[in-house]
């Protein structure tokens, strides 16, 4: 985490120079606008960023690559959306949980399409994964126009009950959007950790990760665990729709998820794939997107995006220097590489074939 | 005509002084001088990472030295890449095959040959009678435009041989050539050797295999931990002292090298007492059959039985189906034909056993499907085994109590260093084979299938290796040890069959057999024996 | 219109919308080819239709567009070969950060440069060689078949298929994509050879992003709409040769080709909208095994560690 701080902050002040702006200015900037208002709001993205972190970083730990969190979050949110405005009169005490788990159930279920692809078949999960970000974008767009959305507007009903913003607690965030859905995502990480590290299922999920034909071999079917990767992955991304639909706009719109699945991509990298570095490197990205916007008179506020993908570069080619030898996104040794994300291809057939059961 | 030109030239007086080499914490080569003369076979000797290979590789350009020199007719001269080496006459086979399996012969030596780079296309008619030609000189049958993914192991390394000599080289390094052939392809590579030798060039053989040495080799260089300890040429060549040198301090170990191994011995008493009862076998196979993709044959009509304690060993050189026999006789791949039986149960085409009545298997290549590099030792002892480790309460773990179980296994077994929390990567090879076995023996079951145990493992750790499967079978356990090293099978099994082209012959006990007719059959001049009872 | 005309029309259309595709699809081949793999097509194809746009509306000349285009596509190609040949970082993540920084730079720039939330001013394609008058039922067909772009993409995909095939350097570049060791231990740089196949890519793609700029007439805002993905599923089921992809990407357009057609009747427009996504799932579903990967694709070599 210190190295992509550091990275972050270099490359930063790199494209503030090259755009004829003084980092001097910047900095100032920031400190003069940045107040408890834009925390709250860094907090609040980095809830969502840690939710669709979660999503990637537990599939990379099972050695698939996840670039569908953001499909994921999108049908996750759409299904709480529905469930929460649909079960709109009974009490919160039932309504929130149900809606909770629309959310993880939606996202698992969007989730489980690549898993399943890639058990059954063998495909590569990243052409699946992106092709399934667009047709759930498309397919939320046509869901929303033809069937959910108010009429005359591009929202859905409210929901029923919601969760509280934080700054009934903590006075000094005011107006900002962060709300208890912080809490659920911490817990999340918690319980990732806890599954990964000290579970036989997770154990044997990381397993299947850094060795699948070793795995294999020694009796772990590998098919089950990256279903499993997937739906926890795709659950994890879903319960996105509880920080936008449940505790900011107690709705659902179409394109509030951009780009948060991409982030998520970095946000877990920069965690090194490990859920109790997810919420810092959220928070990093976070912070970056705020300060984007506060200094936009200065600086584009596009270039977040630019610094965020100079910063994933510099942090991975970093990475690969940190460890010589060559060791692969999770610690694999190259070439003699039995373990870790595939790139694309056609697949060897299905994972299960010829294997145990 | 090309070909005289190509290689004809005398070879180069090639020293190489000093070198040193590390590779992280390891130091490779340790200031090791070597000359090597025009003309002769000069033998590299030395146990599993001593530093042959890396000595050679520096040469050959693939490495870059640390310090020392090289110099060629006497002129020091810098050789940053194969490029160079190449240019300079000299050339490399390596153990593992640098040839592109999807790719023609043709294609594969005509890769990066004078002339032949750049945009301009290949001359693929007149490479091909150029080749014919070759090949033809030398009396290797080999057609120009085979895929290499359809020879057998001995043409690919000729097609190797072939792309040196087509690029001219007279300074020939061969790495462990031989560990690939069985006895009669290695006769008949030895020639090959000697012709290049009485045409004027350099071959540098890398071995650990004395019998050869002693046949072929001018000069003999040892080296012992990276540095060289002895050097040895002509009338001098003596086996014992050849040794000495290899082991050091560790004395006349057993050599693993083919000696006489007394194949006379009686079979143990308790596989006489198991066989005699009439006793059930441990394991069955009667006529299985896999088939690969595209209906390929990969095992045909496999028919074998195991009884307990008792050792069957299957002989045989790499890639004759060893991998899929190991698999399907664990229970880890589908057959299409026959019926196999475990420890009691019968499974016919298309079934596999549960998972508790799987036999223990140690799969033949340890980094790639045995450990998983990067998880540590207690995780990698855990693999497999998540529904017997005792510390699981419904499921959860701490760290502190998987360590306290794997602890005294990994000690047990003479893993160094005794550190569970190390990775599985940070091991030498041998040590990684003996957590292998820990963890596939300590599985509790009564069969084990050992694919190649010992391949590239040091010489204490092979011994311990067979001691541990000895007294695996003195417990009453059943062994089906599947090894190209014969020498091995001969000093661990009761009952011996040979694996060829996916078929196994009829096995013989041990005292019945024929050393010379074994090599034979491993190469498949003998006919497929009687079928089967 | 009689069936001729319908036809004709057809035909054009899937002609002009494969183009994109079949240039990155190539660009892909010849980068996976050599070892790399290029997520970042999509990235390229976006910065070589602004750089087009940018090119044109400076001079006033598409073909300066299209040059400039070649420049934006090589340059992001580039980086993406530092990061993966020389820092042996993982080619996935580099391909999508690539990507990123894409969407980033040219909504940037068409804010600034054009102030704009969503597209540029207008463009003016480069002149075709052969026009035909407007009722002849062959004018749209001659249409695509005289743009200098067209033919200079037909060209090039030409090339990098006797490049691959007949010359020494692809049968050099193949063994890098296959076996590295291989074309290391026969006297060749694997890293100039894979840089050869990036850069290469970044050529055809950028071109790719210029086709697709002069087709709209402006930059739309993220206009690459997801291509150098599909582009990706076309060239496995290509089976990573450069007319097999180019003939995947005919298939994809085609396909395309109906969806608009359909869509000006009454199928919703969402639903067709997510046709070619669906189809490159089902496709690929039904290409597995048919189709290898070079066999080194997507490792880093490094020769200090190779065994």
């Amino acid at each position: 985490m210190g190295s992509a701080l550091a990275v972050a902050v270099v490359l930063a002040a790199l494209i503030a120079v090259l755009l004829g702006v003084s980092p001097a200015a910047l900095v100032a900037t920031l400190g003069a606008r940045f107040g408890p208002y834009a925390w709250g709001q860094v907090l609040f993205r980095a809830t969502f960023l840690t939710f669709t972190g979660l999503a990637v970083a537990l599939a990379f730990q099972a050695g698939l690559f996840n670039i569908g969190a953001e499909g994921q979050a999108v049908v996750g949110s759409l299904a709480c959306a529905v469930v929460g405005a649909g079960l709109a009169p009974l009490p919160g005490v039932i309504l929130l949980p149900a809606a909770v788990a629309a959310a993880l159930a939606g996202g698992a279920a969007w989730g489980l399409l690549p898993g399943w692809l890639k058990a059954r078949f063998g495909t590569h999960e990243v052409i699946n994964t992106i092709m399934l970000n667009f047709i759930a974008l498309a397919g939320s767009n046509f869901l929303m126009t033809r069937y959910l959305a108010l009429p005359e507007t591009v929202r859905t009903a409210d929901v029923g009950a919601s969760l509280p913003r934080l700054d009934n607690l903590v006075p000094g965030l005011h107006g900002s959007a962060v709300n208890a859905s912080l809490w659920l995502a911490l817990a999340a990480v918690l319980l990732a950790h806890a599954f990964l590290h000290h579970t036989a299922a997770g154990f044997k999920l990381r397993a299947v990760g850094r060795g699948l034909i070793q795995a294999r071999t020694a009796g772990i079917e590998p098919g089950r665990r990256i279903m499993l990767a997937f739906a926890l992955a795709g659950g994890a991304a879903g319960l996105v729709g509880t920080n936008f639909v449940l505790g900011y706009k107690h709705y659902y719109e179409d394109g509030f998820t951009g780009g948060i699945g991409f982030l998520g991509i970095a946000v877990a990298l920069v965690a090194r794939n490990e859920p109790l570095g997810i919420f810092p490197a959220a928070l990093l990205f976070g912070f970056l997107a705020e300060a984007g916007l506060v200094v936009n008179t200065l600086l584009p506020r596009e270039m977040v995006d630019v610094l965020t993908g100079a910063i994933l570069l510099a942090f991975i080619v970093a990475e690969r220097l940190r460890r010589r030898g060559g060791r692969d996104l999770l610690g694999g040794r190259r070439p003699n590489r039995a373990g870790g994300p595939e790139p694309p291809g056609a697949g060897a057939g299905p994972v299960l074939r010829g294997a145990a059961p | 005509m090309a070909l005289a030109t190509r290689g004809g030239a005398r070879a180069p007086e090639v020293r190489l002084e000093r070198i040193t080499k590390r590779f992280g914490a390891t130091l490779a080569n340790d200031e090791a001088s070597v000359r090597l003369e025009p003309g002769t076979i000069h033998a590299l000797v030395g146990e599993n990472g001593a530093g042959k290979s890396t000595l050679m590789r520096i040469l050959y350009g693939l490495l870059h030295a640390d310090c020392g020199r090289i110099l060629i007719d006497g002129v020091e001269t810098p050789i940053l890449s194969p490029a160079q080496a190449l240019a300079r006459g000299i050339g490399m086979i390596h153990q593992h095959f640098m040839l592109v399996p999807v790719m023609t012969v043709l294609e594969n030596i005509a890769l990066g040959a004078e002339g032949l780079r750049g945009l301009r296309a290949l001359p693929r008619a007149r490479l091909a009678r150029e080749l014919a030609e070759l090949f033809g000189h030398y009396g290797f049958d080999i057609d120009p435009q085979a895929h290499v993914a359809d020879l057998g192991v001995g043409e690919r390394q000729r097609v190797e041989i072939g792309r040196l000599l087509f690029r001219g080289a007279r300074l020939l390094i061969c790495d462990e050539p031989t560990a690939v052939l069985a006895p009669p392809e290695v006769r008949a590579f030895l020639t090959i050797l000697r012709r290049f030798r009485d045409e004027g060039r350099t071959v540098v053989l890398i071995t650990h295999k004395l019998g050869e040495v002693l046949e072929v080799a001018d000069r003999v260089t040892v080296l012992r931990g990276g540095r060289v300890v002895g050097e040895m040429e002509g009338a001098e060549l003596d086996r014992d002292a050849l040794v000495r040198l290899i082991m050091g301090d560790a004395g006349a170990a057993p050599s693993r090298t083919a000696a006489a191994v007394p194949i006379g011995a009686a079979p143990s008493r308790q596989v006489q007492r198991a066989a005699n009862r009439g006793e059930q076998p441990m394991l069955a196979a009667r006529e299985l059959t896999v088939r690969g993709a595209g209906g390929r044959v990969l095992l045909e009509r496999v028919s074998c039985a195991v009884h307990a304690g008792e050792i069957l060993g299957v002989a045989g050189v790499s890639g004759n189906g060893q991998g899929e026999l190991s698999a399907v006789l664990a229970g880890r791949l589908r057959f299409d034909e026959g019926t196999l039986q475990l420890g009691g149960c019968h499974y016919s085409a298309g079934q596999l056993p549960d998972a508790w009545q799987r036999p223990a298997l140690i799969p033949e290549d340890r980094s790639s499907e045995g450990l998983i590099g990067p998880l540590r030792l207690w995780e990698n002892l855990l693999l497999g085994r998540t529904q017997e480790a005792p510390f699981l309460r419904r499921g959860w773990y701490t760290h502190r109590a998987a360590r306290a179980w794997a602890r005294p296994q990994i000690d047990r077994f003479s893993v160094t260093p005794c550190d569970e929390t190390l990775t599985a990567d940070a091991l030498s090879g041998g040590n990684q084979q003996k957590l292998l076995c820990a963890r596939e023996l300590l599985r509790g079951r009564r069969l084990l299938i050992a694919n190649q145990p010992t391949r590239g493992i040091d010489i204490t750790s092979t011994a311990f290796v067979h001691t541990v499967l000895r007294d695996f079978r003195a417990t009453g356990g059943s062994v089906i040890l599947i090894s190209a090293d014969l020498d091995e099978i001969l000093a661990l099994a009761d009952q011996v069959a040979v694996l060829y082209r996916g078929r196994l012959g009829a096995a013989a006990p041990r005292a019945d057999l024929d050393v010379e007719a074994l090599g034979r059959a491993m190469v498949g001049l003998v006919a497929a024996r009687r079928s089967s009872g | 219109m009689s069936l001729v005309a319908v036809a004709v029309s057809v035909i054009a259309q899937t002609l002009r919308i494969s183009v994109p595709y079949a240039l990155a699809a190539c660009g892909g081949v010849l980068s996976e080819r050599s070892g790399v793999v290029n997520i970042a097509l999509e990235g390229i194809l976006l910065n070589g239709a602004f750089c087009t746009v940018v090119g044109t509306i400076a001079t006033g000349s598409p073909l300066a567009g299209i040059a400039c285009a070649v420049v934006g596509g090589l340059l992001t190609a580039a980086l993406h070969a530092v990061v993966t040949i020389h820092g042996r970082a993982d080619q996935i993540v580099s391909g999508l950060a690539i990507n990123i920084m894409a969407y980033g730079l040219t909504r940037g720039g068409l804010r600034v440069l054009f102030r704009s939330a969503s597209n540029s001013p207008r463009i003016e394609s480069p002149d075709k060689l052969w026009g035909a008058g407007a009722t002849d039922p062959a004018g749209p067909l001659l249409a695509v078949l005289g743009d200098p772009l067209f033919l200079l993409a037909v060209a090039l995909i030409l090339a990098a298929l006797w490049f691959l095939g007949r010359s020494g350097t692809g049968l050099a570049l193949r063994t890098a994509g296959e076996h590295p060791e291989a074309a290391h231990s026969a006297g060749f740089s694997v890293a100039r050879l894979r840089w050869i196949g990036v850069l290469a890519s970044g050529l055809l793609a950028g071109l790719g992003g210029a086709w697709l700029a002069f087709e709209q007439h402006s930059f739309t805002d993220q206009m690459s709409g997801g291509r150098g993905y599909i582009a990706l599923a076309a060239m496995i089921v290509g089976k990573w040769h450069p007319l097999g992809a180019a003939a995947a990407c005919l298939l994809f357009g085609a396909a395309e080709t109906a969806q608009i057609r359909l869509q000006a009747g009454q199928a919703p427009t969402q639903l067709l909208q997510m046709l070619p996504f669906a189809l490159t799932i089902l496709v690929l579903v039904f290409w597995v095994g048919r189709s290898v990967a070079p066999a080194a694709v997507g490792k880093p070599y490094d020769p200090e560690h190779a065994e």
